[in-house]
């Protein structure tokens, strides 16, 4: 008995150093990249925004003007009609609009990826960073979600009575809220609920012509496009993949194309 | 027998002429008026100066008092938003933007109050009820639900610090653009703004 309990042990022991020392071996052989600030200015202001820079106690809000370069840790607020659009670098630029609080935490460039860490307070702001222009890996913090994605173009609010609501323009985004996870494609949009883009889009019809889910409740219409109709006792049980949902292209395992063909979703390529 | 006529025909008249008078008392209004006392009138503006500011305090409030209301109502008309809370009830009242009755700067302010000022402020045109009775809380509520500034709820509940930066930068963008980006659907009960 007593040698069993010291041959367990050996193995679990086995089982989480060896693993770990294979990565370090992996990852020894690449040189580190420098990382440095992006250089980001205030291209253009529309009063009033504020500027609240360092994470001292003792830092004050100071007005931001055109031209002005933004920092590591940089909270900016905008008043009632307030804009400011900041040029990051030579890779796009964010616009942070009326009535809106946001923290840059981090705009680095490491070799040639740019990395953002933003949080939203409250309010909107939209932020063009194209694939053409150079590789960017973007992360919005909201109170409700986190918003993360590779190349980027989208706008996203947050507002108390409303909550989330957050449009895709540019490659898949990885939403992510406390109770669910969601990708979303270029031109769609969702919101803190992860309500399905098809749900959105058919929501924002200019015309209103019935029902156009027959009667279906909002649980089984997600239901019937998770887990599909069924194809008697096969497919009853569902089969649906997190990869290959309506409002995912992207295919995060290798699996996931065999799978979409088998239940009869599409994936993008 | 031929007397009896014009005298039912005089009861008559005097019957609809006295529905008439009490219909009439009815509508126009022989309700008291409510007094319009000022109470906490020299509480001083906060932020008064800087909608950034003042946007970024009351955000983080659990309710918003009426006094901060005030100052938000005179940041989004472009009043004098400085000063005494009194000062700002009569030049908000000069404007219309306020209702009359007593007002206490320190209570939190209904979502009613606040539909009215909006409305008001931002000049929104009413449907058929507001057109022909004027400005209401309960009307103006339902009109801003129905163009998606505001969410479903009743009139008399408080507002949350979020939701009033939310309600007054949309007004403020409608005030500037003349219209709300939204979509319309069953599944936000009638209205949603976009980001």
């Amino acid at each position: 008995m007593r040698y069993a309990r010291i041959l367990l042990t050996g193995v679990l022991v086995a089982l989480v150093v060896v693993p770990a020392a294979a990565q370090d071996d992996e990852t020894g052989d690449e040189a580190p990249v420098k990382a440095e600030d992006a250089k980001v200015v205030a291209a253009s202001v529309m009063p009033i925004v504020e500027r609240l820079a360092g994470s001292d106690e003792d830092a004050e809000w100071q007005p931001l003007r055109e031209g002005d370069t933004l920092g590591r840790t940089t909270v900016l607020r905008t008043g009632l009609g307030g804009q400011a659009v900041l040029q990051v670098a030579d890779r796009g630029h964010i616009t942070v609009e009326s009535g809106t609080k946001v923290a840059l935490d981090e705009l680095v460039m490491a070799g040639e990826m740019l990395n953002v860490r933003m949080g939203l307070k409250y309010g909107t702001m939209d932020a063009q960073l194209p694939h053409a222009a150079g590789r960017s890996d973007m992360k919005v913090d909201t109170p409700v979600a986190t918003l993360a994605t590779r190349g980027c173009g989208m706008r996203v609010g947050f507002s108390g009575d409303l909550g989330l609501r957050f449009c895709a323009n540019e490659s898949t985004w990885d939403t992510r809220t406390n109770f669910g996870r969601m990708f979303l494609n270029a031109g769609e949009c969702t919101d803190g609920a992860l309500t399905p883009a098809i749900f959105i889009t058919v929501a924002g019809r200019n015309t209103d012509a019935g029902d156009p889910h027959g009667g279906l409740t909002n649980l089984e219409q997600r239901n019937l496009l998770w887990h599909g109709g069924g194809r008697g006792i096969i497919n009853f049980t569902g089969g649906r993949d997190e990869d290959t949902t309506l409002c995912s292209g992207s295919s995060r395992s290798g699996h996931s194309e065999e799978n979409s063909r088998e239940n009869g979703y599409e994936t993008k390529p | 027998m031929p007397t009896q006529q014009p005298r039912c025909t005089r009861r008559l008249a005097t019957g609809v002429a006295a529905l008439t008078m009490a219909l009439t008392i009815g509508l126009v209004g022989c309700a008291p008026r409510k007094p319009s006392t000022i109470t906490g009138g020299e509480t001083a503006a906060v932020d008064g100066d800087n909608s950034a500011a003042f946007l970024d305090r009351v955000a983080d409030a659990k309710s918003v008092t009426l006094n901060d209301a005030v100052t938000g109502m005179c940041l989004l008309t472009g009043a004098e938003a400085g000063g005494d809370f009194a000062t700002r009830v009569r030049l908000l009242r000069g404007r219309e933007v306020l209702a009359g009755g007593a007002v206490d700067a320190t209570a939190p302010v209904t979502r009613g109050q606040l539909a009215y000022m909006v409305y008001q402020a931002a000049d929104v045109p009413g449907g058929v009820i507001l057109t022909l009775t004027g400005p209401s809380e309960r009307y103006c509520l339902r009109e801003l639900q129905y163009r998606g500034m505001m969410t479903d709820g009743l009139a008399n509940t408080p507002v949350s610090g979020m939701e009033y930066v939310a309600v007054l930068t949309r007004a403020k963008t409608y005030m500037q653009t003349g219209h709300i980006r939204r979509n319309r659907s069953r599944l936000y009960g009638g209205g949603m703004a976009a980001p």
